[in-house]
């Protein structure tokens, strides 16, 4: 495997708020690999758009907390000084917000806005970085690119905003592009259209993509690896398919329960209730002692999910042959551990049967509006 | 019109002036809702899908009369609606109800759940005293909240449970429709889920007919009964919801249903995508003939110049306005006023 563009490695946040301390990220560990997709998913709340501001300085300092290290080609984000760190954002990261309404400035033309980024960074005169500019807007599929430029931002749509944002996001050629929820203020034929042009865009530089999001759908198109976040932790990390069609944290699996299915027909003209997931994530001022999701686990098939946290272990089988070794499946949960074992031979039935992400019936032991009932699950 | 009809619209138009600068005047008609035909029936769920400005909440609205229509009929239980004042408009708002997209926005923060849930109750008159906060207590207990929260404010709930308080607020009355217009847009997606089940039980339960406007395909085909899938202010196509869902006739629905993405990897990839070039026209300047040629992958001659009608297409009930279908509909004229469908 090559040489990583990202290393994160035990990244905590801590935050002071009103209410007390707040441990908004808890020891967060990925790689993101040139040309690999990290898809980043979680409710509100969960960390994720922190853990990533947490990464580019973006937080405010004598409130935010930040430990641990991430090592962006070879330089650790954390501990550099905010002159590199300046530098360092631009050639080495670029980011594109969720709105780009409010991330774009509305009293500069788009074009100022981008001769800005690429000559920070850039020894080029106004003028070369004006043709660049355009280049650049035609590169992100804008019709009429050096139109463009003199244009404000309250004059382009939704989708075409965004493509701006990802052109400044894109100027100095980043190795890392981090992506938070790029693409949730866009209709999905924009999103579509977004999605691609990341993509293609990727596939020619062989960046690496940090994508944030909450819709596994988005997730399952671009992600080569996903990582679920609840209360602040990976919960469950690995290669898209085996984390989408073979989830095996409870929280994941209530997350696809939830999901109304577009692929998925009505029995008999009947459609299932969707299986939902009782109760609201905890406070990150307020995180349970054991398991974050026991409070509102309806397997709670250990005695040590309520003390103790469960470590995030690897899960694929050995005898797997698609398993790949770069790329582990891990979740951190006591319940998909096979009793007594290190291994994971077994498909573990009473796990996979309780939430049946596969067949519809077994939506209904989710406890579909039913809060705080367990699933027959416990072992 | 039948007996299992609730609301009906006919040629339902909401146009806005859209004036100028300071220097000119109007310069010219936004056409939100442009040329609407449209049947609920009587305790059915009919999902209606568009992208954003498309015109799916501005028609949302014209059938609770929340905005003024500019031409069309509009009936509520085989009543007119479009006139409709005074005391009978009020009986409308009892019988029709609405639940917003943002529980965050659409709750007064001063007022506690109960003040909220009950001031149906006091406008129509129906509870009072004792009997209005019994009432509070049941319609909470209905939408799944613990009737000890009436004196709580809306700062203490969570998203999830405002738009229970705000769905409660909207069954206050008792009514026979229900807009939800965007009702789970703001929530996380283990909280969609209990909304969406909530809305079918109530729905279910209290015979309710719903109009669900959402941009969330995967939510609407899981609610809905029927399906209307809406563009640039017309009803493109409409049909049953699985046979919308499964197999769309329109190039427009079929575009907007390969973009959705799907939580299965697999599928994704071996997924062919009908990506749209462009953006929705400005509904403004609404193209001549099919408004949807600008953008189409199967554009031809007619579509220029007629307007396409919404005609029987695939299963049962389901109708498309697509040429390739056969060419049905409205020649266009040059005066832009002249754009009505005729069935």
């Amino acid at each position: 495997m090559t040489e990583p563009v990202l290393e994160v490695e035990d990244l905590r946040v801590r935050l002071r708020t009103p209410r007390g301390r707040a441990d908004v990220v808890n020891g967060l560990s990925y790689t993101v690999a040139p040309g690999e997709t990290v898809a980043v998913v979680g409710e509100s709340g969960s960390g994720k758009s922190v853990s990533v501001l947490a990464l580019l300085g973006l937080l405010p300092r004598g409130i935010a907390t930040v430990t641990g290290r991430a090592v962006l080609q070879g330089e650790d984000l954390l501990t550099m000084k905010p002159e590199r760190l300046r530098q360092v954002r631009g050639p080495g990261a670029g980011m594109v917000f969720q709105d780009p309404m409010t991330s774009l400035n509305p009293v500069l033309t788009i074009g100022r806005q981008l001769v800005e980024g690429i000559r920070a960074h850039q020894d080029v005169d106004k003028a070369a970085a004006r043709r660049r500019a355009g280049e650049l807007l035609a590169e992100v599929g804008l019709p009429d690119p050096v139109g463009t430029l003199d244009r404000y931002p309250h004059e382009l749509s939704g989708g075409m905003r965004q493509r701006v944002v990802i052109a400044i996001a894109l100027c100095n050629s980043p190795a890392l592009l981090i992506a938070d929820e790029a693409t949730t203020a866009l209709d999905v034929t924009v999103q579509a259209q977004i999605i691609d042009l990341v993509e293609k865009l990727q596939a020619e530089r062989g960046t690496g993509v940090v994508w944030i999001t909450h819709d596994l759908g988005v997730v399952a198109g671009i992600a080569d690896r996903v990582l679920v976040m609840y209360g602040g932790r990976c919960v469950e990390d690995g290669t898209v398919d085996d984390v989408l069609e073979n989830p095996r944290h409870p929280y994941t699996r209530g997350l696809l329960g939830a999901l109304p299915d577009l692929a998925q027909p009505a029995v008999d003209g009947v459609v299932p209730d969707l299986a939902t997931v009782p109760g609201t994530p905890p406070a990150p001022t307020d995180l349970p002692a054991g398991c974050v999701f026991w409070p509102r686990c309806p397997v709670r098939g250990d005695a040590r999910c309520e003390t103790e946290q469960p470590p995030l272990v690897q899960i694929t089988r050995a005898d797997d042959g698609r398993a790949r070794l770069d790329l582990p499946h891990r979740a951190a949960t006591w319940c998909a551990e096979a009793p007594g074992a290190g291994t994971f031979g077994t498909e573990s039935p009473s796990g996979a049967g309780t939430f049946g992400t596969e067949s519809p019936s077994g939506a209904g032991t989710f406890g579909t509006e039913s809060p705080g009932r367990a699933g027959g699950g416990a072992r | 019109m039948s007996d299992d009809v609730l609301v009906s619209a006919r040629g339902l138009e909401v146009h806005f002036p859209i004036g100028g600068s300071y220097r000119k005047k109007a310069a010219g008609v936004l056409r939100a809702v442009d040329g609407v035909d449209l049947d609920i029936r009587r305790g059915e769920t009919l999902g209606l899908v568009g992208e954003s400005g498309c015109g799916k909440s501005t028609l949302g609205n014209a059938l609770l009369r929340l905005v003024p229509t500019t031409g069309g009929t509009l009936t509520f239980d085989g009543a007119d609606l479009t006139g409709l004042e005074g005391r009978r408009l009020k009986e409308l708002r009892r019988r029709a109800g609405m639940v917003f997209q943002d529980p965050f926005a659409s709750l007064d923060p001063r007022r506690t759940v109960a003040q909220t849930v009950g001031e149906p109750l006091e406008v129509h008159g129906l509870r009072k005293g004792r009997d209005k906060a019994a009432r509070v207590a049941e319609l909470l207990e209905l939408v799944g909240l613990d009737p000890g929260v009436a004196g709580r404010y809306p700062h203490e709930f969570s998203g999830g449970q405002r738009q229970r308080v705000g769905i409660a607020r909207a069954l206050a009355g008792e009514p026979d429709f229900l807009v939800c217009d965007e009702a789970i847009a703001s929530l996380d997606v283990s909280v969609q889920a209990q909304v969406l089940n909530l809305l079918r039980r109530l729905q279910r339960q209290l015979g309710l007919t719903l109009l669900f406007i959402s941009h969330d395909l995967s939510a609407v085909r899981h609610i809905s009964d029927r399906i209307a899938v809406m563009y640039l202010g017309r009803i493109v196509e409409i049909g049953p919801a699985e046979a919308v869902g499964t197999d769309p006739q329109m190039p427009y629905t079929q575009a907007l249903l390969s973009a959705v993405p799907l939580p299965h990897p697999a599928l994704e990839r071996e997924r062919k995508r009908i990506v749209l070039s462009g953006d929705v026209p400005s509904p403004a300047a609404v193209p001549s003939g099919c408004r949807f040629r600008t953008r189409c992958p199967h554009v031809f001659e007619p579509c220029d110049d007629v307007d396409p009608a919404l005609q029987p297409v695939g299963a049962p009930g389901q109708q498309a306005a697509c040429h390739l279908h056969g060419i049905v509909g409205t020649p266009a004229t040059d005066a832009p006023e002249g754009i009505t469908a005729t069935p």
